[in-house]
């Protein structure tokens, strides 16, 4: 069946509205989109201007304002870094979103896996509960979690800048190892394509030294510069932690993570921020604090869980 | 590893924005936020019985007191698991303190639907040589005493030491008026903790005010005005000499992620009324220590988990779920304290309780 053009922004402005779509369209979109990252590379070159976003984690109304702030998609191009799904209460949405504008501008915004991008951490963090409250059933679930083996692992700017979910691995030190892993698969429990989405740095320790996460590693600052000399790149940007300003800078600015849930989970009162990377290849972090819809944090109809855990 | 997720469900509206002034001084609780602060118990029962059913500790008590099973987030299972822990571990102390005295007691105030009492009964390697004291609103203690009622597991930790003479209908029947259970072991009563007056009902429970006693307090004294709190804090250091007083509560206000969670706390109805008061750990140290108390030791979660809590413990829970949240853990748990104030006539009872120190290990 043929998604057209037409469809296809039917469906993004009915999202933009946050409704969702029906299951059907969900499998046509996912398939469409399988279809399209199937011969997209492991490391996806681009090429700057292009504004880069980290965690979202179903926080819909702040990535609304994210188009606001860094200008619509196809104005702007966009890099995510994964992490679209699980802890806030928009998942479906934000994913669908994402996935619909990928498939209606293929090539002004590229979208990477995440290590919530998986059948395992989405039962236990949010995407699979709220797509059966949603959908009634896992099918909803099953569509989008095939469709993130699919979704590329990595991403170089202009041949300088590497961006990767999480991080490093000493599993493959080389661009040219990642290129060649078979990322069509659930994210394993080890291994190159595990850490490259679980791995954190660390400014106090060098080395690479086992994540207390449970997946990954820790890499340090010999590490990070060793691998930006020999892979010929300049700088790193990656995701995956909480930032409470928004981003950091690390490793005398050859690395910043960069955040982009503000307020997450309407609990840490950060801020949140994405980087604007131009054509000189300078870094704009752009923060920006919780969208006032998301503010009162109202979760679609059918949950009406409205406040966040605390110890009571 | 799989689980299968139920759906989430409410905890229940706890609205009610309490939109009194804020300047003036509370001396006392109005009804619908008296509501809301019996609502966190519900909630905590609720937490206990995910962390208990993921397999964090052992309780097979607390799922009679919870309507509703959900499975909560792992940072709330963790974060549960680390408060009983911390408690078992300074009530062992306590009890290993005064061993050579064949009488103590727990007073837990604001008990809610705690179920340490049946666990400690239940648990084969404590000498059950304590009264185990529960206070708290009217309605809670008749909503307890109910459970109680209604369920034979329970009622078979209390019946035990009674008379053969009675059958279990009358032993229980005769144990219990409206808000108040009496037995050998085990007493509940209500209280107002705002009003002194109300704390009478100990006498009324028979307490004895010259045994080693150790009081609870998690998530209580918060939710009432600092004076009322500080009233409490007095009355047990006055009252019992040989005495400990371990409070969980929430401070540091004044980030971020403080202010985010007074705001947050504030729309269930049951805002925190003291924490301003006492911001940061320092300042909980002087309140216990100016209120009649001779040491207070305090560690915030973070150091609760890393660093008092057993390690082989950790090492089992750990692989129990996925854990994602480290940030989040750390921000939050930065958040919480145990305060462990101590009193006491014997110096060497005082400094050789073991809590804070576990930090410089």
């Amino acid at each position: 069946m043929n998604t057209s053009t037409f469809n296809l922004d039917h469906c993004i402005e009915k999202l933009q509205k946050c409704e969702i779509l029906p299951e059907s369209t969900v499998k046509e979109i996912t398939d469409k989109m399988k279809e399209l990252l199937i011969s997209e590379s492991n490391v996806q070159e681009i090429r700057s201007p292009v504004t880069v976003v980290g965690d979202v984690h179903g926080q819909f109304y702040d990535v609304l304002e994210i188009f606001k702030i860094g200008g619509q998609c196809p104005d702007t191009n966009y890099l995510f870094l994964g992490d679209y799904v699980d802890r806030g209460y928009h998942s479906v949405e934000t994913i669908s979103l994402l996935t619909c504008l990928k498939l209606r501008y293929p090539s002004r915004i590229t979208l990477l896996r995440g290590n919530h991008e998986s059948r395992q951490i989405t039962q236990v963090y949010g995407f699979y509960g709220e797509c059966m409250r949603k959908y009634g059933n896992p099918t909803v679930w099953k569509y989008f979690t095939e469709m993130f083996d699919y979704l590329s692992v990595a991403a170089i700017i202009d041949e300088a800048i590497y961006c990767v979910h999480g991080g490093l691995s000493p599993s493959a030190l080389s661009i040219d190892q990642i290129k060649v892993l078979d990322r069509f698969q659930e994210v394993p429990n080890e291994g190159a394509l595990s850490d490259i989405l679980w791995s954190d740095p660390d400014p106090d320790r060098d080395g690479f030294v086992e994540s207390q996460r449970g997946a990954g590693y820790s890499y340090g600052k010999d590490v990070t510069l060793r691998f930006l000399q020999n892979n010929k790149m300049q700088h790193i940007i990656r995701a995956h932690q909480l930032c409470m300003d928004g981003y950091q800078t690390l490793f005398d600015n050859k690395l910043s993570t960069v955040w982009s849930a503000p307020n997450y989970c309407n609990r840490c009162g950060n801020m949140a921020s994405i980087v604007e990377v131009n054509e000189k290849l300078e870094r704009y972090f752009n923060t920006y604090a919780a969208a006032p819809q998301s503010l009162s944090n109202k979760p679609t109809l059918d949950t009406n869980k409205e406040l966040p855990d605390y110890f009571l | 590893m799989s689980f299968s997720i139920p759906p989430l469900s409410s905890i229940g509206n706890h609205g009610n924005n309490n939109n009194s002034n804020s300047h003036a001084p509370r001396t006392s609780i109005k009804k619908s936020h008296k509501e809301s602060i019996i609502g966190t118990n519900d909630d905590a029962a609720s937490c206990k019985l995910s962390a208990v059913n993921v397999g964090y500790y052992s309780d097979p008590f607390v799922k009679y007191f919870v309507k509703h099973p959900i499975r909560r987030q792992p940072l709330i299972n963790r974060g549960f698991f680390s408060r009983v822990e911390c408690i078992e571990q300074l009530v062992s102390q306590f009890f290993n303190q005064y061993k050579d005295v064949d009488k103590k007691q727990i007073i837990s105030l604001g008990c809610g639907f705690d179920t340490y009492y049946f666990r400690l009964m239940n648990n084969k390697d404590i000498k059950k040589d304590f009264i185990y004291f529960e206070v708290d609103y009217d309605q809670v203690i008749s909503n307890k005493i109910k459970i109680i009622q209604n369920h034979k597991e329970l009622q078979s930790m209390i019946d035990k030491e009674w008379d053969s003479k009675y059958d279990t209908n009358e032993k229980l029947a005769s144990m219990v008026n409206h808000q108040r259970l009496s037995s050998k072991n085990y007493r509940l009563g209500s209280i107002d903790l705002t009003n002194l007056e109300t704390f009478k009902v100990f006498n009324e429970l028979e307490i004895d005010y010259n045994v080693p006693t150790l009081f609870l307090s998690e998530c209580v004294l918060v939710y009432i005005p600092t004076k009322c709190g500080n009233d409490v804090i007095q009355w047990a250091s006055d009252k019992f000499s040989e005495s400990c007083f371990i409070t969980y509560e929430q401070i540091k206000p004044n980030d971020e992620f403080g202010r985010m969670m007074i705001k947050n706390i504030e729309m269930k109805g049951c805002p925190l009324l003291s924490i301003e008061s006492f911001p940061e750990i320092e300042d909980q140290r002087k309140r216990y220590n100016s209120l009649g108390w001779n040491k207070t030791e305090i560690l915030d979660m973070r150091h609760v988990y890393s660093d008092f809590i057993n390690k082989n413990r950790l090492k089992e829970t750990e692989k129990l779920e996925i854990f994602d949240e480290f940030e989040e853990w750390d921000l939050i748990q930065g958040h919480y304290v145990y305060v462990f104030a101590m009193k006491s006539n014997a110096p060497s009872i005082l400094d050789s309780y073991y809590f804070e120190n576990s930090k410089n290990k």
